[in-house]
């Protein structure tokens, strides 16, 4: 799967390091600092196809970034905290193709410092419920065999009741999931696309039914679980698709039991428009006219964006969602 | 004409020879169909060579064509691969700007030294596939004056090994043989792509041929089709029978399939349509934007007495937003 493995030479000692090399047995080459060659060049991001790199490192910096208030629980602070870049994914509207120069993978291994963040920030806020998201600039679980840090994220919630992680996900990968606990405030969020469209636009990911089943597993397992509808996208009969997802959701009994579903109609900065165009010219993606919209971002026009979220919305509130666990992914949050 | 460039007279002496080209200088040389320049070693003698002579002359295309050391066991020494991107090495370390030439191939790392230590090949080999020492710099000379690159190198050796500069010296001849066959191939004239702007009683500016082809493309995406049966979901001849002049034609066709790529936009214009025509017929004209993402509307009148002034203010005092609301919220269903 690897290219070629690299690691901080600082690292090489280091148990949770040992690990993860004894899995992937391949040799790795030794380096003074991952940003010595990571993101130094411009690699196109479909060389990840067949010459996909791992970098082994240290997260320098910031390791927690604030986030916009999301899924209704608006007030309660919500950050992103920072644990690897980059995800063995290919989904075509992935935000991450215009935003790092590579699609090489790091994995951060120093999960104690940031957890140590994580509590600092937690008691910044001494009376109230504070979010953690893992997932912004990769998948949350798709590595998790590998990396093996979700026991430590799982212990800080069992501390912490006042703060709640969500593990943004992709993957069916919850082996290491199984071996924990549920807990009220760890909630599994799996990002779904319609059936059909997912074939075409979740390149390399889990289908969408693989998605449903590893969600029904959680729950049997007493997980908080949650979906994404998010990025929308348009297609002839988007409304049926959904339906027909939400409807399998439904007999899965899934739709009834979800800590919340958030909807967004799909959005890219210009930058990454771009580099979808380039990377994707097939993509059903481009074959709906988008403007460029308020805040500079390539969207759907506004009647179109507001029908197609208006027409989900009510497709789920039909299929069993209560509509108060709805979020819509509002435009002023993006 | 396409400009070959390659690094030493010895791996062009094939082409020379291959392409009966003419000495023009020391390290330029002049055929019907290609001109060959030798670059040198480096990536910044090769830039510089290159923007001299892409500033003196008109070209298609740069080539360059050469030898490099692989890095990687999936590039074998002997063949000849196209080259995917190209980054360039400072001190063993990449820089930021890099450069494409195909799709699909080889990534090549040209340095700025040789790479003579394994220790050092391997470091790289997670960068790119193969090293050299000019791709780079014909690249950026070739890209700066908006001149199409394209990059082919042959295996010579294997990077950071022991005597790899001598099995290059000794194979030149072999290899500059190889590479002039395979430029035979690679500059044989392909045939030009399907103009699908030719339709017997329809006209096509600039712009509107453009906005034509992206549609095709957008349309043959959505239904999953070839872009040559686009046009068949349309009914052209239909079209033709209207007595219209060719441009116009141009212009509903366009308008059709503008329709067909943005489901809301009939209803849209229709709605909208609707809320304007009362005003429009008492003098009052709206303007909204047109991509429907600003909430403002403008109005315009003119009055030429007081009562008239008064008039239209009073209906404009029964104007209601909430049509025009309810079309930009997408929301349909009210009347
Ligand atoms: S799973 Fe998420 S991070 Fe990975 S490619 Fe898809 S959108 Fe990007």
């Amino acid at each position: 799967m690897w290219n070629k493995i690299y690691v901080e030479e600082h690292l090489i000692h280091n148990p949770r390091v040992q690990s993860i090399l004894e899995k992937l047995k391949q040799v790795p080459i030794l380096i003074t600092s991952y940003d010595e060659i990571w993101g130094k060049s411009k690699k196109p991001y479909l060389h990840k196809r067949d010459s996909l790199n791992l970098f082994i490192a240290q997260k320098k910096g910031q390791l927690l970034k604030l986030a916009p208030d999301a899924y209704g629980q608006a007030g309660e602070p919500h950050y992103y905290f920072i644990h690897a870049f980059n995800c063995i994914y290919e989904c075509q509207y992935c935000y991450l193709q215009g935003y790092f120069n590579t699609p090489d993978i790091v994995l951060f291994v120093n999960h104690e410092e940031i957890l140590e963040e994580m509590q600092k920030s937690l008691e910044s806020y001494p009376n109230q419920k504070v979010w953690y998201h893992a997932g912004e600039f990769s998948d949350s679980l798709a590595l998790t065999h590998l990396t093996g840090e979700l026991e430590l994220y799982h212990d800080f919630c069992k501390k912490n009741p006042r703060a709640t992680i969500e593990l943004r996900t992709k993957s069916v990968n919850i082996k290491e999931l199984i071996k924990l606990s549920p807990l009220k405030n760890f909630i599994i969020s799996f990002s779904l696309s319609p059936f059909s469209m997912g074939k075409v636009i979740d390149l390399k990911t889990p289908s969408s039914l693989s998605r449903l089943k590893a969600m029904v597993e959680l729950k049997k397992n007493g997980y908080q679980i949650a979906a994404h509808f998010d990025p929308i996208i348009y297609q002839d009969q988007f409304d049926e698709h959904y339906k027909t997802l939400l409807q399998t959701m439904k007999d899965m009994e899934l739709t009834d039991n979800l800590n919340y579903l958030s909807l967004g109609v799909v959005r890219f900065t210009k930058d990454v428009y771009r580099e979808v165009e380039r990377n994707y010219p097939d993509s059903p993606i481009h074959s709906t006219p988008m403007i460029k919209s308020f805040d500079n971002k390539v969207r759907y026009t506004h009647p179109m964006r507001m029908w197609m979220m208006n027409k989900v919305k009510d497709a789920a509130i039909n299929a069993g969602v209560s509509s108060e666990l709805i979020y819509l992914c509002m435009e002023e949050n993006d | 004409m396409h400009l070959i460039t390659m690094a030493h007279l010895g791996e062009a002496q094939g082409v020379i020879e291959y392409f009966n080209l003419k000495r023009i200088t020391p390290h330029y040389f002049e055929g019907e169909l290609l001109c060959c320049l030798i670059t040198g070693e480096g990536p910044f003698e090769a830039a510089t060579t290159t923007s001299h002579y892409l500033g003196q002359k008109k070209f298609n295309s740069v080539i360059n064509l050469g030898i490099a050391g692989t890095l990687s066991d999936d590039f074998k020494v002997g063949e000849i691969y196209g080259v995917r991107s190209i980054y360039l090495i400072i001190d063993g370390k990449p820089q930021f700007k890099s450069f494409k030439s195909f799709e699909k191939g080889a990534d090549c790392l040209t340095s700025f030294e040789r790479i003579v230590s394994s220790q050092k090949a391997n470091k790289l080999s997670g960068i790119g596939h193969l090293v050299d020492r000019e791709a780079w710099g014909v690249a950026m000379a070739a890209k700066t004056c908006g001149v199409s690159f394209k990059c082919f190198k042959l295996i010579s050796d294997v990077a950071g090994t022991i005597g790899a500069c001598e099995i290059v010296r000794d194979n030149a001849q072999n290899g500059s043989l190889q590479l002039a066959q395979f430029l035979q191939n690679i500059i044989e004239d392909r045939p030009s792509e399907k103009n699908h702007t030719e339709l017997q009683g329809f006209h096509f500016t600039v712009s509107t041929r453009h906005k034509f082809e992206q549609m095709l493309k957008k349309i043959s995406i959505r239904e999953a089709i070839e872009i040559d049966d686009v046009a068949e979901l349309f009914n052209l001849d239909e079209l033709r029978e209207q007595k219209i002049l060719p441009k116009d034609r141009t212009r509903l066709l366009l308008n059709q399939m503008e329709n067909k790529l943005d489901p809301l936009k009939e209803k849209l214009e229709s709605g909208l349509q609707k809320w304007k025509t009362p005003l429009e017929r008492e003098g009052i004209f709206i303007q909204t934007d047109s991509t429907w993402e600003s909430d403002e509307v403008k109005l315009s009148f003119s009055a030429k007495t007081q009562l008239e002034l008064e008039q239209k203010i009073e209906i404009l005092r029964n104007l209601k937003f909430k049509p025009f609301e309810n079309l930009r919220n997408g929301n349909f269903n009210v009347e």
